[in-house]
């Protein structure tokens, strides 16, 4: 995996354009793993959690429309755990769980 | 060398195909057990399916388990039998499981990779330094 450093966002990138740059890293680095507890952990999914609250809704819209493995950053920023067992793995409903949390909770999602 | 063949080089140079879109709807282990709608792992229940009776934990004695509970029982080989569902599971030089594959009736293996496609491709063609190794084989009788 490349490092951190080597990867460092050129400054003053908004954070849209920069969630997609560390997006595309941690798909191409991380999409053959099964075990999504290791694929969190690599350096292009913490930094998007280092992005901060303005990602928050920038993740809620891709869960919205591809849904993807943005349950754990969500997660850590917000605090929330809106999912529950009955749907653990059903990726979509787990998707939606989160859309309606973001609605529910002032996201224009 | 695309990056499917740069994380998986044993794949260079074998007649391997990709079978379908990236999907993260399903990982290789619901793929190996004939599920394409959930992520099966041993993680919190919140957040991937894994059968209540079957011990939640990443360990190989808990992927057996797993297998056991669907009505697998340990297979002695590879070879493709009339009649016969055989899966493989894989793990790294640690002994942690990561990867499952299913025999086709042409003999060939499938895998859905990770959050990405399905590929078709021989059985030992993806070990190496992701998924590490064939260390168990299972069979069951094929479903209709």
């Amino acid at each position: 995996m490349s490092s951190l450093l080597n990867n460092a966002p050129p400054a003053e990138v908004d954070v849209e354009t920069e969630f997609r740059r560390l997006a595309e890293w941690w798909n191409e680095e991380t999409k053959y793993l099964s075990n999504i507890g290791l694929a969190v952990q690599h350096p292009a999914y913490r930094a998007i959690v280092a992005l901060g609250p303005p990602v928050i809704p920038i993740l809620l819209n891709e869960l919205a429309t591809k849904p993807d493995w943005w349950f754990d950053a969500l997660e850590e920023l917000t605090g929330a755990s809106p999912l529950t067992s009955e749907i653990g793995g059903k990726v979509r409903l787990m998707a939606a769980k989160w859309v309606q949390w973001g609605r529910d909770n002032g996201y224009g999602v | 060398m695309n990056i499917l063949e740069h994380l998986l080089p044993g794949l260079s140079g074998t007649s391997y195909e990709i079978t379908s879109w990236c999907n993260s709807d399903y990982n290789c282990i619901a793929w190996a057990v004939g599920d394409g709608t959930e992520w099966w792992w041993p993680g919190r229940p919140d957040k991937s399916f894994w059968p209540a009776a079957v011990p939640r934990r990443e360990t190989l004695e808990a992927f057996e388990a797993l297998f056991t509970f669907l009505g697998f029982i340990p297979s002695a080989d590879d070879v493709p039998e009339p009649g016969v569902e055989k899966v493989a599971l894989f793990a790294n030089r640690h002994g942690l499981p990561t990867h499952a594959a299913r025999q086709l009736p042409n003999s060939r293996w499938t895998s859905k990779i990770g959050r990405a496609e399905d590929i078709e491709h021989d059985l030992h063609a993806i070990e190496g330094d992701l998924y590490g190794q064939v260390v168990r084989l299972f069979q069951r009788p094929a479903r209709a």
